[in-house]
């Protein structure tokens, strides 16, 4: 049951290519993109995120409005634009947060592997066993849904399941001799964690913060479609999604645009994960249910 | 008094029912045909609020739209209003007050039977008030009808009611017609009265599960009104989802929604399998603030608050065009006793003179609490932050989950969204701005409103209660810490081939006895 | 184990519950509630007794087989979640009927075409629906197949099904936005853990003995490859569990998912307990199934 969740961790028998792939490239290159877009998309956005009748209501796709605009006649497009920042900040500060924290706990409980690491993984077990959207529903409604609460959710979600392959990448390298040189040397445990055995699963990690980052685009998605993400008049994808669904039959740009931008990211980082899990020889290392 | 009766059945339109029949007399034999299921008429209709767990088909315990979706199927009132909230006949054929307008007595209908055979006379609406007015039955609408003395409601004989008031209530035959009056059977459990109540309305309960997506009526063959009611049986559901009510009308999942929004409703229009149903509606939305609480405790920042608003551009983005100006003032213009005045016009500079003059000439930053809890919410709020800021108020939306809106954080934050179902004058100023209410949202309280809305209520001459009505309505305009700007028509929906469905502009009372299918 | 995990977890969600702001009482009456309609519904309901009393009242009532008495339907949790565990079931059991095949397919296609057009051309088109919210994916199928072309019903009311052929077309849509979501994870998943298996020795033995591709696909290679597709499969329904919230509520369907979105609105614990107990239930056992799955089939383990 704990293998599943590292994907069940194979030998491969084709050997790592060196550099990253070419998909690993076009992945990268769409993040970098999209990091550009939310570091100057404020410069050059044409409207403001929450300018209201920047023409008509429900205007379809023109060279003023590429992407129309929609219910508060609102620039769809420079919303999408805008809303790339928060979006990539909470996402980031999400999993950041999520594989720092699950990721030092893994590790620890890698090393140790006493009962600490016993009572500590049934217990890692029994929360992951409860569905990740029921869970952050119940959370949410009953902390209130401000971004950074939102944030902390998703942490809080994401790090037990991250704290699992943590664990189960120290198994594979905690035998070393270099852990036991650095244990007679009478270095304390943290420092064993941190300076030993962290470096040589940082490939890991990377790919485990790639695709969690995909997952928490989407996750933080949906609860803003369920009404449960960032506030409105935030430009977040999920949340305009929802909002321009009543009038998906007349017109489907509000919908598609932001749904579109968050399709590719996802795609991107998906690449890039793919491209990164090959260099370190993880093929195939993949989690679904985080979905 | 006689005179006030008269008053109101000139007005009166030739009522509803008598017309049905009239047009419906041949057809009604048609239909007394049995049918197999197959072959039945199935009104498949879909509520916009959400449905759930919380219904009730009690009367007394009603506050969800579904849950007056269903009543109206199956249970009748004494009273009904008419579209300008006037009281019209249902179960009460007449009535008649004292001069002194705290005693009333109504002649019922005679003939009518309820779904199990029984008679309908005096007695249940006897039990029914009683009941309603229990504490034991903790009616949330038992408040509104404080008035009435429980221990003197009298059948006079079996087809006369007298009322007798503890203060004069001249609207009571208005007042009573509300969403939790609706007569009861007496005799029947108090068990049964949650899922299954049994009525003198069109529709017989076949079932109804508190939770489960459907609930389904079928017709009552011996309904007292001929002719009616056109189809042999209703399904009823709740689909909260806009744009999934949409998609089930359009599709023809569905043949007749209500509650539905602005944005939607562009896209129906241009479909030619879609009727497009909409009736000029009192229902209000406000911007509520607390008069006693900073920044808004200063009259000159509440006025400056109403004059950053441009009620045009509210109506044509929020509503789509689809209502009316509203002037911070919660009766509407076409209601009995509404004050006709000019509309605030948009006024940038006069509302940072206001400011200033209170002290803010930086401007001020509030928070204003919005949800998706009503329709048109959100939208308003994010107008209302953007027309603002140009007068230098800042506000801050916090959008609020809709489940527990009403609950905690509507009465419980200075500043919010909130909405009342169209009511007439006199419930319509009562109900949230009188000193005494339970919901009084904007925390104002003025003696001299009270002084106003108690005299008219008191006082049987027409022009006097006017008067006094309409200085209430100009105190609370200037003074008070409502920000009204539209009043949203009611929108439905049917299919094409559904004829004879009409909204009602009382959110509550829906009447599916008329609609026909094919 | 499992046990304690329920334990664990129903302790977990109670306290949770218990954070919410509000109680049931207020929910049901909403805007109208007065102090007093509040004080009498809370007796009634049992709210005026403290959390660890109503939790532990709750515990022994289970341990009896007693799942509690739903406070705002006013009826059994067990009769009231049954039906709509029984729809979710129907869904994500279509749902599962066509996603084995169609996951195995495509993976096998890709992997033997592996660098070819077919590859390029399935893997991409797997890559963007692993990418889109399931959400998005509903809508779009509503707005293509019900709206533009209307060729099925746009909500899966299954309440208005007339025969099981009917009961397919209302359940179509919500079936493929979730077969979409779950196989693309196992198409990557197979092909990847397939051409491992078709470039490992034993493979190119049975093609050296002269087999027909056929015979080495669908009894060397295929079995061997399963394994990872079945924890793959594992996950995917513990996703489905939690994750047809969203599916529910973009069709409107009448399950377990909507029920729980729901019971959090109205804060009615016994139900929400109940559904994480089912939920979780669920999840433990799929794993399970999963685990003795590849121990069958993996003969090095058997």
């Amino acid at each position: 049951m704990q293998q599943q969740d590292a994907g069940a961790p194979r030998a491969s028998l084709r050997l790592a290519r060196p550099g990253l792939s070419a998909s690993g490239w076009v992945g990268a290159a769409i993040i970098l993109v999209y990091v550009v877009v939310a570091l100057t998309g404020a410069a050059w956005a044409p409207y403001g995120a929450t300018a209201i009748l920047t023409g008509s209501p429900f205007e379809g796709a023109s060279l003023q409005h590429p992407f129309g605009t929609d219910n508060l006649g609102r620039d769809v497009f420079s919303r999408v634009v805008l809303g790339t920042r928060s979006v990539l900040t909470m996402t980031f500060a999400a999993t950041l947060l999520a594989v720092a924290v699950g990721g030092l706990i893994g590790i620890v409980f890698g090393y140790l592997r006493n009962w600490v690491d016993e009572i500590g993984m049934r217990i890692i077990d029994i929360l992951i066993s409860i569905p990740t959207l029921v869970l952050a529903l119940l959370i949410i409604s009953a902390v209130g849904n401000s971004l950074w609460l939102v944030v902390l959710t998703v942490a809080f979600l994401f790090a037990p399941r991250v704290a699992r392959v943590a664990r189960a990448a120290t198994l594979t390298v905690v035998t070393n001799d270099y852990v036991a040189a650095a244990l007679a040397r009478g270095e304390s445990t943290l420092s064993i964690c941190l300076r030993e055995i962290l470096p040589n699963i940082t490939g890991v990690m990377l790919v485990e913060f790639a695709i969690r980052c995909a997952f928490a685009i989407i996750f933080i998605g949906s609860l803003g479609f369920l009404g449960f993400g960032a506030p409105p008049p935030t430009p977040e994808w999920g949340l305009m999604i929802n909002e321009a669904r009543a009038n998906a039959t007349n017109s489907l740009w509000p919908v598609l645009a932001p749904a579109t931008a968050m399709a590719v990211l996802v795609i991107g980082i998906n690449l890039f994960a793919d491209g990164l899990s090959r260099l370190i020889d993880r093929p195939g290392q993949r989690s679904a249910e985080a979905k | 008094m006689y005179g006030k009766d008269i008053l109101r059945l000139s007005r009166r339109k030739v009522l509803a029912c008598t017309g049905a029949a009239l047009a419906a007399g041949p057809l009604s034999v048609a239909l007394h045909v049995p049918k197999s299921w197959a072959q039945a008429k199935t009104l498949r209709i879909a509520a916009g609020e959400a449905d759930g767990a919380t219904g009730t088909m009690d009367p007394a315990q009603s506050t969800a739209d579904p849950d007056a979706a269903r009543i109206n199927l199956v249970f009748e009132r004494l009273t009904v209003l008419d579209d300008a909230f006037a009281a019209a006949p249902q179960l009460a054929k007449s009535w008649e007050s004292n001069a002194t307008g705290d005693e009333w007595t109504f002649k019922l209908q005679e003939g009518v039977k309820f779904h199990d055979g029984e008679a309908f006379t005096a007695k249940h609406v006897v039990h029914t008030y009683k009941r309603l007015l229990d504490p034991k039955t903790a009616s949330p609408g038992a408040s509104s009808m404080a008035a009435i003395d429980p221990d003197a409601i009298a059948a006079l004989d079996d087809h006369t009611v007298r009322f007798k008031l503890k203060t004069a209530t001249v609207e009571f035959p208005a007042l009573i017609a509300n969403r939790f009056t609706y007569i009861l059977r007496e005799g029947q459990p108090e068990s049964e009265l949650r899922t299954a109540g049994i009525g003198t309305g069109p529709f017989k309960v076949k079932q109804f599960v508190p939770g489960e997506d459907v609930s389904t009526f079928v017709k009552n063959e011996n309904y007292w009104r001929p002719g009616l009611p056109k189809v042999d049986a209703v399904e009823l559901r709740a689909i909260p989802e806009e744009s999934a009510r949409i998609a089930a009308i359009e599709s023809g999942q569905i043949d007749l929604v209500w509650d539905l929004g602005r944005a939607g409703v562009a896209g129906l229009q241009k479909n030619p399998d879609i009727k497009v149903v909409t009736t000029r509606s009192p229902f209000v939305l406000t911007l509520s603030c607390w008069a006693d609480t900073p920044p808004f405790d200063d009259v000159r920042v509440r006025q400056a608050m109403k004059y950053v608003v441009d009620r045009e551009q509210m109506l044509q983005l929020v509503l789509r065009g689809y209502g009316n100006i509203g002037d911070d003032n919660p009766v509407a213009p076409w209601i009995e006793y509404a004050l006709q005045a000019e509309t605030r016009a948009r006024d940038i500079e006069k509302a940072k003179a206001l400011l200033a003059e209170a002290g803010h000439p930086d401007g001020i930053d509030i928070e204003l609490f919005t949800s998706e809890t009503t329709p048109g919410f959100i939208e308003m709020a994010t107008l209302y932050q953007a027309m603002a800021s140009e007068a230098g108020i800042r506000v801050t939306l916090n959008k609020a989950p809709a489940n527990d809106y009403w609950s905690a954080v509507w009465l419980k934050q200075p500043f919010v969204c909130s909405s009342w179902s169209g009511r007439g004058a006199d419930d319509a100023l009562a109900a949230p701005y009188l000193s005494t209410s339970d919901w009084n949202e904007t925390h104002w309280k003025r003696p001299e409103f009270d002084a106003f809305i108690n005299e008219a209520r008191a006082s049987t001459d027409v022009a006097k209660r006017t008067e006094l009505y309409q200085n209430a309505q100009r105190l609370l305009r200037e003074d008070g810490g409502a920000i009204i700007s539209i009043f949203p028509d009611a929108l439905s929906a049917t299919r094409a081939n559904i004829s004879g469905w009409k909204l009602h502009p009382q959110q509550s009372t829906k009447d599916f006895s008329e609609v026909e299918i094919g | 184990m499992a046990l304690i995990s329920l334990l664990a977890v129903s302790a977990i969600i109670f306290w949770c519950v218990e954070l919410l702001p509000g109680d049931a009482a207020e929910r049901i009456l909403g805007r109208n509630a007065t102090p007093e309609s509040l004080a009498l519904l809370r007796e009634t309901l049992n709210l005026h007794l403290s959390a660890p009393e109503r939790y532990l009242t709750w515990l022994s009532n289970l341990l009896s087989g007693d799942f509690g008495t739903s406070l705002v339907a006013d009826r059994p949790v067990l009769d009231y979640i049954a039906s709509r565990i029984a729809n979710t079931a129907l869904l994500s059991g279509f749902a599962l009927i066509l996603y084995i095949p169609i996951s195995i397919a495509l993976g096998v296609i890709t992997a033997i075409n592996r660098g070819r057009m077919a590859d390029h051309a399935i893997s991409v088109v797997v890559l963007i629906f692993m990418c889109l919210p399931e959400f998005v994916i509903g809508i779009l199928l509503i707005s293509i197949f019900a709206i533009k072309l209307a060729w099925l019903p746009p909500l899966a009311l299954i309440g208005q099904a007339n025969g099981f052929g009917d009961l397919l077309r209302l359940i179509a849509l919500p079936t493929i936005t979730i077969v979409a979501a779950m196989s693309a994870y196992a198409v990557r998943m197979m092909r990847e853990s397939l051409i491992e298996v078709l470039d490992s020795s034993y493979v190119l033995m049975a093609r050296l003995k002269g087999l027909p591709t056929w015979r080495v696909l669908l009894f060397h290679a295929l079995p061997n490859a399963l394994g990872p597709a079945i924890n793959i499969t594992a996950l995917n329904v513990a996703w489905m569990i939690g994750g047809v919230v969203v599916v529910e509520a973009v069709f409107e369907f009448p399950g377990i998912g909507r029920l729980m979105v729901d019971s959090i609105s109205h804060k009615d614990v016994p139900v929400i307990l109940a559904i994480s107990m089912v939920m979780t239930g669920a999840y433990i056992a799929t794993n399970l199934i999963a685990d003795v799955l590849v121990i069958l089939l993996n003969p090095k383990l058997r």
